[in-house]
């Protein structure tokens, strides 16, 4: 189901109020078959395919747990994962493997060519996988006891708000909230209405608006673009992506807290950050903590944390060593490929290392600097940085990626200019408004008298609602539905 | 309690207000355009021969395929396709017995009941536009002349417009993907056509089971409330007064001058070539003129980019053995119109005077055409 769509809004009243009127133990049954039926007003077929794997891990993690013998528990864990990747692997990388197969090929002469016909990724597969590995692994680390009933455990991983793009949560964060009879709490719900209503206009209002303008810049060849045009698209597709995913997030967290439930926040206005570590802990913290936790410190040989928030805020022992190196190399190659079955993917996932390789190459110079230039001075190179690596996210191929980049490298290339200049001005006119907002958002609080600041926040947010009911169309699914 | 309170004022506050802007309405088809200019459709024997919209002119080439015009005594048909923009369909300050060029043009002939000019135009046509245009009519009806009025200022826009997607069957588009230009306003096109087919529909749900319960809710929700009905008005209300905002704030006005962008001059260049090789190769007569642009006032091109824009075309229609007219300067600034305030001087739309010279300045070139045309005369083979 979409949430930028008015049958959402319908199903989550009814959801909602049926949860509150019910007695406290039926309502992780009622949040289940919400879910499902959530999941299956996409494609009920992958619901039974969703539900029996889940059935599998929810098995397999009671043998780890009850195993005594560390051969064995083993043994059952690369059972659970191999499953989980291995369905990963099928609906997502099939035809990526197949057709870099062809590709060697035909560059060794060999005709290679393999077909294995439509695969449909099911929605949310990916997200899926990461719930399922970590219940699994930390069962086995022995953080966590699994759950003996099976509809609870199946709860815990399709419950609506957070299946399909998270935010990802660790099994002792959300089981608890959903099997406990939390109470209604007013306040707690009229925020989580506000959540939805900011998380819609920003997908409706303002993804769902850029993303024509972006979709036609990325249509041009690059030959026939300059720097400050990929520059534009760079910006444009940022701001997308990050209104459109921070969008997401926000209404899967409003819906969760309608029902009492908390989800740790994923965004935290990540283009202000001034280190790549500082975008790490601010953008898709969830995903970054996940990492931190099953790929990054386990490569590095370092104790793993265990919570979803705080993002990549690690301290590794020795980071410019050749092991923590070589675990950032793979960690962000990794993450590269899970966000898409492409080489431009890997790009974008190696750029960021390279970039946090420098940045730890280089900071401890720059302390001598004074504080403000530091900070000043990260955030533009940050910014740009991590604005420049949606371009291999967004180009249709890795070559049109390469090409592209080149075209900011390319000294010659800022002396033309090839879109209607609306686009240059509604990137920065956007790009300004964010940053005007967050600062109002920081100082606003302080503002006295009271009265007046209530005015103009119920005026702004009127403003929202307004925006929202005009532009509300499921035109567009979230970007991250496609990984 | 004071959250939920805030919301439901907000609510309260949000409806009442989106009532209020929904007084408003907006006419799509005279947006930025002055209430002093008029739409003129023309006809002889009540048998329209212009056409400013997809719809018309499906129309008008069907009515002339399907009932061509017949020879009367020593008058024998002659077909004249002339394309243009809004400058072509609309008359300024207009009055009563006031007319567009095509009108003038064909009541200047000896033979006006068989001599057909078929004003194809739409509101800031580019030349993309044109070329397929060009190959929908040539395809259907047999044309022995062409006029072309080009103007720089559409060389900004790109692409084809959604409502194309209705006219080109499979072998237009079979004939526009001869060549690399026309296949990539096809493959832009069909980008823009989706988008402006997902206005329309819920198709973000496509492949969802949620889709038919979207689509239903959705028309229970406009049965409803005329609010909820109204929310495409509202969209455009929006949009326009975001577009008012930008011109006020960052002081832009017809006038202001524009900078071309590279690209798109590029591809509607290539459009011009591939129009003009088309004819040639179907032996059509093109008379390429350079609109009339007012002079009393700064036209809002940068001269450096317009007269190198003018050398180019002097190069390049001569080459495809078209003829090119340069009427930049052919209507005096009196026959222009005034144009709201706060847009400024109206430097497109002339007055019925305007129309008469340009009509004026083309008859002898359909006079010497029309001496050399051969009979009988056949719309092209490929025809669907």
């Amino acid at each position: 189901m979409l949430f930028n769509s008015v049958s959402y809004l319908v199903f989550l009243a009814l959801a909602v109020a049926g949860y509150w009127l019910l007695p406290p133990r039926w309502r992780v049954y009622l949040t289940l078959a919400a879910s499902l039926l959530f999941y299956a007003l996409w494609r009920f077929e992958f619901v039974l395919l969703i539900s029996f794997s889940a059935f599998v891990d929810y098995s397999f993690s009671l043998k780890i747990h009850s195993e005594k013998r560390p051969i064995w528990r083993r043994g059952w864990l690369i059972c659970s994962l191999s499953i989980n990747l291995g369905l990963l692997a099928y609906f997502k990388y099939t035809h990526f493997l197949l057709d870099n197969v062809s590709t060697l090929g035909a560059m060794l002469g060999r005709d290679w060519v393999l077909h294995v016909g439509k695969i449909i990724l099911p929605i949310g597969i990916s997200f899926y996988t990461f719930l399922s590995i970590s219940y699994t692994l930390d069962v086995y680390r022995r953080l966590f006891v699994p759950v003996r009933n099976f509809w609870t455990y199946l709860t815990y991983v399709m419950f609506w708000p957070h299946m399909i793009a998270g935010p990802i949560l660790r099994a002792h964060e959300l089981l608890p909230q959903l099997t406990g009879h939390g109470k209604f709490d007013a306040e707690r719900f009229a925020d989580g209405l506000r959540k939805i209503i900011f998380g819609l206009f920003l997908k409706v209002v303002l993804a769902d608006q850029l993303a024509p303008f972006v979709d036609d810049a990325f249509l041009v060849a690059p030959a026939q673009l300059g720097a400050l045009d990929v520059w534009t698209m760079a910006f444009g597709f940022g701001l997308q992506i990050y209104f459109d995913f921070c969008g997401y997030s926000m209404i899967a967290i409003g819906s969760a807290r309608l029902l009492g439930i908390e989800l740790p926040e994923n965004f935290n206005w990540p283009y202000l950050a001034t280190s790549p570590r500082d975008f790490w802990q601010r953008w898709h913290i969830t995903l970054s903590s996940w990492i931190r936790d099953y790929l990054y410190l386990p490569l590095c040989g370092v104790p793993f944390q265990d919570r979803s928030r705080g993002g990549l805020e690690v301290n590794v022992v020795r980071p410019s060593s050749a092991r923590s190196s070589i675990a950032l190399l793979i960690t962000w190659f990794l993450m590269g490929l899970w966000h898409g079955a492409a080489w431009r993917f890997a790009l974008w996932g190696v750029w960021h290392a390279c970039f946090i390789w420098l940045y730890r190459l280089v900071s401890p110079r720059l302390s001598v600097l004074p504080s403000r230039v530091q900070t000043f001075g990260g955030w533009v190179v940050t910014l740009a940085v991590s604005m420049l690596a949606w371009i291999p996210f967004r180009a249709a191929t890795l070559h049109d990626s390469l090409a592209l980049m080149g075209r900011v490298f390319d000294v010659h290339a800022y002396h033309s200019m090839g879109f209607r200049e609306n686009f240059y001005l509604i990137v920065a006119v956007i790009f300004c408004g964010m940053l005007a907002i967050h600062f109002i958002a920081k100082y606003g609080a302080n503002v006295r008298p009271m009265l007046l600041r209530h005015a103009v926040e119920t005026t702004a947010l009127a403003l929202v609602i307004s925006s929202v009911y005009i532009f509300l169309r499921p035109i567009g699914q979230f970007i991250y539905f496609q990984f | 309690m004071t959250g939920f309170i805030r919301v439901a004022v907000a609510m309260t506050i949000a409806l009442v207000a989106l009532h209020i802007y929904n007084l408003a309405s907006l006419d799509p088809e005279r947006f930025g355009v002055d209430a002093t200019v008029t739409l003129s459709r023309e006809s002889w024997n009540g048998r329209l021969y212009t056409a400013s919209n997809i719809e018309w002119i499906k129309s008008l080439v069907s009515d002339y395929r399907e009932h061509p015009t017949r020879a009367q005594g020593s008058c024998k048909p002659f077909t004249i396709l002339w394309l243009g923009n809004s400058q072509l369909h609309f008359v300024n300050q207009a009055k009563v017995g006031d007319h567009v060029s095509p009108y003038w043009l064909r009541n200047s002939l000896d033979c006006p009941a068989t001599t057909v000019p078929l004003g194809v135009s739409l509101p800031n046509a580019n030349l993309q536009e044109h070329y397929v245009l060009e190959e929908y009519v040539t395809a259907r009806v047999p044309v022995d002349l062409i006029f072309i009025a080009i103007c720089f200022d559409k060389l900004r826009n790109d692409g084809l417009r959604a409502e194309f997607a209705s006219v080109l069957d499979q072998p237009d588009r079979a004939n526009l993907s001869k060549n690399a230009i026309g296949r990539e306003m096809l493959l832009l096109a069909a980008k823009d056509w989706k988008e402006a087919y997902e206005e329309e529909e819920n198709t973000g749900l496509n492949g969802f089971a949620q889709k038919y319960i979207e689509d239903r809710l959705d028309a229970r929700l406009v049965r409803l409330s005329p609010l909820w009905a109204a929310r495409s008005n509202l969209r455009s209300l929006v949009l326009v007064d975001l577009y008012h905002l930008r011109n006020a704030i960052l002081g832009i006005r017809g006038t202001t001058v524009r900078k071309v962008i590279p690209v798109r001059r590029q591809r509607n260049m290539q459009a011009l070539e591939a129009l003009l090789n088309n004819a040639q190769a179907r032996n059509i007569r093109v008379v390429v003129y350079i609109q009339p642009i007012r002079q009393d006032i700064p036209i809002p091109y940068d001269r450096a980019e317009y007269e190198a824009w003018k050398r180019d075309l002097a190069v390049m229609v001569p080459q495809h053995g078209a003829t090119l007219l340069n009427l930049e300067s052919l209507v005096p600034g009196s026959e222009w119109g005034v144009f709201d305030s706060t847009v400024g001087v109206d430097f497109m739309h002339f007055r019925n005077q305007g129309h008469k010279l340009v009509a004026e300045a083309l008859v002898p070139y359909v006079r010497a055409t029309q001496k050399v045309t051969r009979y009988p005369r056949t719309a092209r083979k490929d025809t669907p």
